[in-house]
């Protein structure tokens, strides 16, 4: 008589690819965006590279939902620990699709946004490096989940805040260009800080369900 | 055989509270890990069900005795009649949604039975088991709390992750339902077959090697198949009731509140134990039959307070106290009556 199904340990291990898959693809997100800034000829690598974390994270994730579904693992959590990988992988599209946009609609930046843009896209990178961190906790040790997630809503407050600065020097700044081309890179500042709203929004699931794994 | 076969209808009582004691107690040891499908049914109910006879069998004796002590029930058809008034009552009981224990409806029944005889019953015994009813519940309440303070400082100063905490889970509800199954067939089987003891039909008889069952030991262990039937037979739907619905515990507050229920009712049925604690001139437990039900409510509500929850449901407490008198007197009344009824009606003999 088989008592348990052992399909832990792969569960464990699927989780921990997928966490690394996303967490790849907002690094090589903040590497995208810096080499498209400094119009470096590394950029159409990063945009290929995440893109395939991004599609190792799909991957990854359907199987830890076959694997928690089909063995009935963590009955308790399931549908928490799918809910908080399912808003995780937000993060993994977020990044791809911005250095998509950036090839395909290949915005002009001008030089003095680009310190600005920089910036936005390396806060953004590091509220997602928090958020998966906290995740990561969640899964391992409650106990310093508290400390990622207040990174995150900090991280999260300052891209906003630059944000608002580009936003200035965009529209109110010595810039001539046409009022479309604001609006362009109005959207692209809006993509670039999507990841730390993705982050925080990954870190409120994450607060109550902190909450629900007592014993 | 026409003896054994009379001998089998009168016992018919004693099985019929182990099969009840089977469908609804199992699920308190099994009922949160069935019910939130951390183990499968049919692994709960094997597992329930060989430990519930082993237990019964060969640590059933302990808490026998002090029903035996409150009273020698010396004629068969009396002690159906016990039995059979005690099932009732539990029967009537639940029905009504009230708070019910099988060990406070037998001790009820054999008082009954002692005002029939005219047997005198002693007050000390009612004391020890009326003090164990109260004692019990809080005890396991205490237990729940250190074990859960216990456990959530381990688990906040060790890193593992949730899914190898979920498997240990597993393994540790397995473990510790055995041990409950094992406790529960040791502490309650007299409940079922003690009433039998002084009149059982049955002889010892040589297994192999050393091993002898005695003619108790062959009383509980076919009272302890017939919890078994209970388990394997009812048990399912009652641990999907308590799993999902009423007592809503996580695996870890499942597995804590089953250890503590489970610690209680060994202490209070085990012999060695209580003669090792004598031999050291140390305050040891009665070994009386408890109820199951309510220590396991005392182990939640010591949950409860450890988690620092405040909103005590003092009605459902309040049920247990009601529990503590109703039961008791409510089984009294029946078994004097039928006592009557199957002396002068039916003219068994129904005590000597």
């Amino acid at each position: 008589m088989r008592i348990f199904n052992n399909r832990n340990k792969e569960l464990e291990i699927e989780m921990e690819l997928y966490l690394d898959s996303l967490h790849n693809a907002s690094l090589l997100f903040y590497e995208g965006v810096k080499n498209y800034l400094d119009d470096d000829e590394k950029f159409p690598v990063r945009v290929y590279d995440c893109a395939e974390y991004e599609r190792q994270a799909d991957e990854h994730l359907k199987n830890i939902k076959f694997i928690l579904y089909r063995y009935n693992l963590v009955p308790d959590l399931s549908a928490d620990i799918l809910e908080l990988m399912d808003v995780c992988d937000d993060i993994g599209d977020i990044s791809k699709e911005v250095l998509l946009d950036l090839q395909a609609e290949n915005p002009k930046i001008e030089e003095d946004m680009k310190p600005l843009f920089r910036e936005i896209a390396k806060i953004s990178q590091k509220s997602a490096e928090a958020v998966i961190g906290g995740v990561r906790f969640y899964l391992t040790q409650m106990r310093s989940i508290d400390e990622n997630l207040n990174k995150v809503y900090f991280y999260e407050s300052e891209v906003d805040k630059l944000q608002h600065d580009l936003k200035k020097l965009i529209y109110q700044g010595d810039s001539e260009l046409e009022y479309a081309h604001k609006l362009h890179l109005s959207y692209f500042i809006k993509k670039c800080a999507a990841l730390s709203d993705i982050s925080e929004k990954v870190a409120l699931v994450l607060s109550v369900f902190q909450f629900k794994r007592g014993i | 055989m026409g003896g054994l076969n009379t001998s089998l209808i009168f016992l018919s009582a004693g099985l019929f509270m182990g099969w009840s004691l089977g469908a609804n107690d199992a699920a308190n040891i099994f009922g949160t890990a069935v019910g939130t499908k951390m183990i499968k049914f049919r692994t709960a109910a094997i597992i329930a069900s060989v430990f519930v006879v082993i237990g019964a069998t060969f640590s059933g004796s302990g808490a026998s005795q002090s029903l035996g002590e409150l009273g020698k029930i010396n004629a068969l058809a009396g002690a159906f009649t016990v039995s059979a008034s005690a099932a009732i009552t539990v029967t009537y009981m639940t029905s009504k949604g009230l708070s019910v224990s099988t060990s406070q409806a037998i001790v009820g029944a054999i008082m009954g039975w002692n005002i029939f005889s005219g047997y005198k019953t002693n007050p000390e015994v009612i004391y020890k088991i009326a003090g164990t009813w109260v004692f019990a519940p809080i005890l396991s309440a205490i237990f729940a709390i250190i074990l859960y303070l216990i456990i959530r400082a381990f688990l906040a100063n060790i890193k593992i992750h949730v899914v190898t905490l979920d498997q240990y889970t597993r393994y540790a509800l397995v473990i510790v339902g055995a041990f409950g199954a094992y406790s529960l067939g040791a502490n309650n089987i007299s409940n079922v077959m003690g009433l039998y003891i002084d009149v059982s039909p049955f002889k010892s008889i040589s297994l192999v090697g050393n091993l002898t069952l005695s003619s108790t030991q062959i009383l509980f262990f076919i009272g302890g198949l017939s919890v078994a039937l209970g388990i394997c037979t009812y048990s399912g739907r009652v641990m999907k009731t308590v799993g999902s619905g009423i007592l809503k515990m996580s695996p870890i507050s499942a597995f804590i509140s089953v250890l503590a229920t489970s610690l209680v009712l060994f202490l209070f049925s085990n012999e060695s134990l209580r003669e090792f604690l004598l031999s050291r001139n140390l305050p040891a437990f009665p070994l009386v039959p408890v109820s199951q039900s309510q220590v396991l409510i005392g182990a939640i509500l010591g949950i409860g307070i450890a988690k620092g929850n405040k909103n005590i449901n003092y009605r459902q407490l309040g049920g247990i106290g009601l529990g503590w008198i109703l039961t008791p007197i409510m089984s009294m009344v029946i078994s004097y009556v039928a006592l009557a009824v199957m002396q002068n009606v039916f003219m068994f003999e129904v005590y000597k």
